[in-house]
């Protein structure tokens, strides 16, 4: 890590100013990843870098004193930012952790810059009027650094790979070090500062393309890019701190719309995989509830069958015939009935619903979640929903996937009555309530077309459905899940729709 | 031979409801058939009654298990033995936890269903006899004055004459009155009976 960091400030240190500080963005990056034992490091690096490097004309106090406060003061910053109760997550999942890191930054480089220029000053290293250019340039130059190389650094970390090495992102990184050099490269002949605007395109570009981790590429190769033009152009009439003002306002922007893209972009793979996962969940159950309704068709004959042929085993018995061979032929053929009665049984105990992970859940956390997957649906059928929860509903004991499904398959149900109905109110009401002690009720309330007088309040039999294209399974499934729950799935006609309300038992405390 | 034991069957199936009527019939069980839960009950509200029910679980309108809470509902006491091809322990633990008396699968083991039958009807006799001794037990307890029964209560603790006198504040002589009128109204002979009269009526008050 050390030699890292020397290598790196090393070829900068010959420019005497500070046009970035890499140096404290890869200190940041060191204690956030290895944690406050690497703290002594920071100084120990601090003060040699100071010595060997710069190899500035101060005396030895005023260097030690300047590693000191400089130590001191990130270190403190780093400190508050590792305290357990920040809760910074060092992969900059969200924009909290973002604006987290920049608080402290700010506060952090504030200080430090304040505190390292007053002791230049002091030491009589610094006239009077030049102390504000000195702050502003040794603030900058230190943010800069930080922005730049520390979230880098902490992405690279923790992503794997930071980007896909696509033609698109390779053509973005080029494209972008090759306008950066353009830019500086205009800049320093002309001093035409506002083409530096041209760079909030590509890093824009990237920031929606490829969220957060593009962006901390994007900023590194500019930071890079101007380096590189510093060292062939070197006019010496750039303004570097004009350019790194600019600089810092750029990756502040790029890195806030990168990281609500990712943020954006992992809460939708969160609910892709929600969507995979009950999809599945669905598979599995219909063919269970399937293979069910069959075996039940299939047994109910075979089991008629069996008792006719041990009558009739029985009778010829009774009748004592001569030979008792024929009352054996009817004995087989009630253990070969018995042996098809086995099979059916064991097709259907195959394709069970599977073993159900009960634990204690949260009914609100059920509704929410399974809401969020047909909203889309919803709103384009304009269909609203509404909520008619009962506070402080205590925790249900529940396989939160299969509860969501039944929970979908209403909904959507409910959203087709409601489509099919036509005209009225395109309303559906989840509600949810204690209905007996121990028990909870979830209920979907709809504005449709209601269930057939035929077939309300009775779902028993799957495969019947009052959908032209249904195939009975839905409801049938439903029912299914929410007894093997030890609940209840009850229908209802409420007169302008209707209601389907599962009931399911409390987590006991 | 005394009175056949008279089953009523329920289910759906025609065909299932045929094989097992032919299959009690010929275990010498008198059985009615019907096809729904609700013409059982209506059976039951004309005035019909039966010592046993066999019925389906899954049937249209209302299943087997909703017929045991309708019949738990109206406080009849009949046993209930419920045939499933649908037989899974959740179902089964709680159907025998909401007081159904046996679960028999399909397809049906005939000597299985037919022990089954029997042993509900003799456990409901028995259950039978016992309310009826209970309600017998309960009214001639009712029956006692005051005194009867509270120098029967201190006697069933064990409490001689002589305490009883004491604790009542009347002479040991009209204890021993009472007690010998007491014992003779609740149809006992020696203390002992009383004692495990009094423990059966206790009971039954902690019961209700």
């Amino acid at each position: 890590m050390l030699l890292d960091w020397l290598s790196y400030v090393h070829p900068f240190g010959s420019f005497g100013l500070t046009p970035w500080n890499p140096s404290t963005g890869l200190g940041f990056l060191m204690v956030l990843l290895l944690g406050k034992r690497t703290l002594p490091v920071f100084f120990a690096a601090l003060i040699i870098s100071n010595l060997l490097i710069r190899g500035m004309p101060v005396p030895m106090w005023v260097a030690l004193a300047e590693s000191l406060l400089v130590g001191t003061g990130y270190g403190t910053a780093l400190i508050a930012l590792l305290h357990p109760s920040v809760r910074f997550d060092t992969s900059l999942s969200s924009v909290r952790d973002l604006f987290v890191f920049l608080l402290v930054l700010v506060l952090s480089s504030v200080a430090v810059a304040s505190a390292y220029v007053s002791l230049l000053f002091i030491a009589d290293l610094l006239p009077a009027q030049d102390v504000p250019t000195a702050l502003l340039r040794y603030w900058v130059g230190d943010m800069i650094g930080v922005t730049v190389v520390t979230p880098f650094g902490l992405l690279a970390f923790s992503r794997e790979p930071l980007i896909r090495l696509e033609w698109e992102s390779v053509f973005q990184i080029a494209s972008t070090i090759a306008l950066t050099i353009w830019v500086a490269a205009v800049f320093a002949r002309h001093h035409q500062l506002q083409l530096f605007y041209l760079l909030f395109l590509p890093v824009t570009w990237i920031a929606v393309r490829s969220g957060v981790e593009g962006v901390s590429v994007a900023l590194m190769s500019i930071q890079l890019g101007l380096v590189l033009a510093l060292v062939v152009f070197p006019g010496g009439t750039i303004d570097v701190l004009d350019f790194q003002a600019r600089m810092l306002v750029l990756a502040i922007t790029g890195l806030v719309a990168g990281v609500l893209v990712s943020e954006r972009r992992a809460a939708e793979a969160r609910l892709r995989m929600n969507q995979a996962a009950l999809a599945q969940v669905s598979r599995l159950g219909s063919m269970g509830e399937l293979a069910a309704a069959i075996a039940h068709e299939i047994n109910q004959p075979l089991s008629a069958a069996s008792t006719y042929t041990g009558l009739v085993a029985e009778s010829l018995e009774a009748e004592g015939l001569r030979d008792p061979g024929i009352r054996d032929l009817a004995l087989k053929a009630v253990s070969q009935i018995r042996r098809a009665a086995d099979v059916v049984r064991r097709l259907r105990t195959l394709v069970r619903l599977g073993r159900s992970e009960r634990v204690p859940t949260s009914p609100t956390t059920i509704i929410s979640e399974a809401i969020d997957l047909v909203r889309a649906d919803l709103e384009r059928e304009k269909i609203v929903v509404k909520f008619d929860l009962e506070p402080d509903l205590p925790l249900l004991m529940a396989d939160r996937l299969q509860i969501e499904q039944v929970l979908l398959n209403l909904i959507r149900n409910a959203a087709e009555a409601i489509i099919a109905a036509e005209d009225g109110r395109r309303e559906i009401i989840i509600q949810a309530s204690r209905s007996n002690p121990g028990l909870v009720e979830l209920s979907v309330v709809d504005t449709g077309t209601g269930f057939a007088s035929s077939f309300a309040g009775d779902v028993s039999f799957p495969l019947s459905s009052t959908k032209p294209e249904g195939l009975g399974i839905g409801l049938s499934l439903c029912r299914s899940i929410a007894e093997a729950h030890g609940g209840a799935l009850t229908i209802r006609n409420t007169g302008s729709g209707a209601r389907v309300s599962i009931s399911l038992p409390v987590a006991e405390a | 031979m005394p009175e056949r034991i008279s089953v009523a069957l329920v289910d759906d199936d025609e065909a299932i409801l045929d094989s097992v009527q032919l299959l009690l019939r010929r275990r010498g069980f008198a059985v009615r058939c019907f096809r729904t839960a609700k013409a059982l009950l209506a059976a039951f509200d004309a005035g019909d009654e039966f010592d046993c029910i066999v019925t389906d679980v899954r049937m249209p309108g209302m299943s087997g298990q909703a017929l045991q809470q309708a019949l738990v509902r109206q406080s009849r006491l009949v046993p209930l033995i419920m045939i499933t091809g649908h037989g899974d322990i959740d179902m089964a633990v709680r159907a025998m936890k909401s007081g159904v008396f046996d679960f028999v699968e399909k397809p049906i083991d005939d000597r299985r269903l037919a022990t089954s039958i029997a042993a509900a009807v003799r456990r409901s006799k028995d259950k039978i006899a016992d309310q009826q001794e209970l309600a017998s037990l309960r009214s001639r307890y009712a029956g006692l004055s005051e005194r009867q029964r509270q120098v029967m209560d201190l006697a069933v603790q064990g409490l001689s004459n002589k305490e009883i006198a004491a604790r009542l504040d009347v002479s040991p002589r009209t204890v021993e009155h009472y007690r010998e009128s007491a014992m003779h109204r609740m149809q006992a002979d020696r203390l002992a009976d009383l004692i495990y009269m009094a423990v059966k009526l206790k009971g039954e008050r902690r019961d209700t």
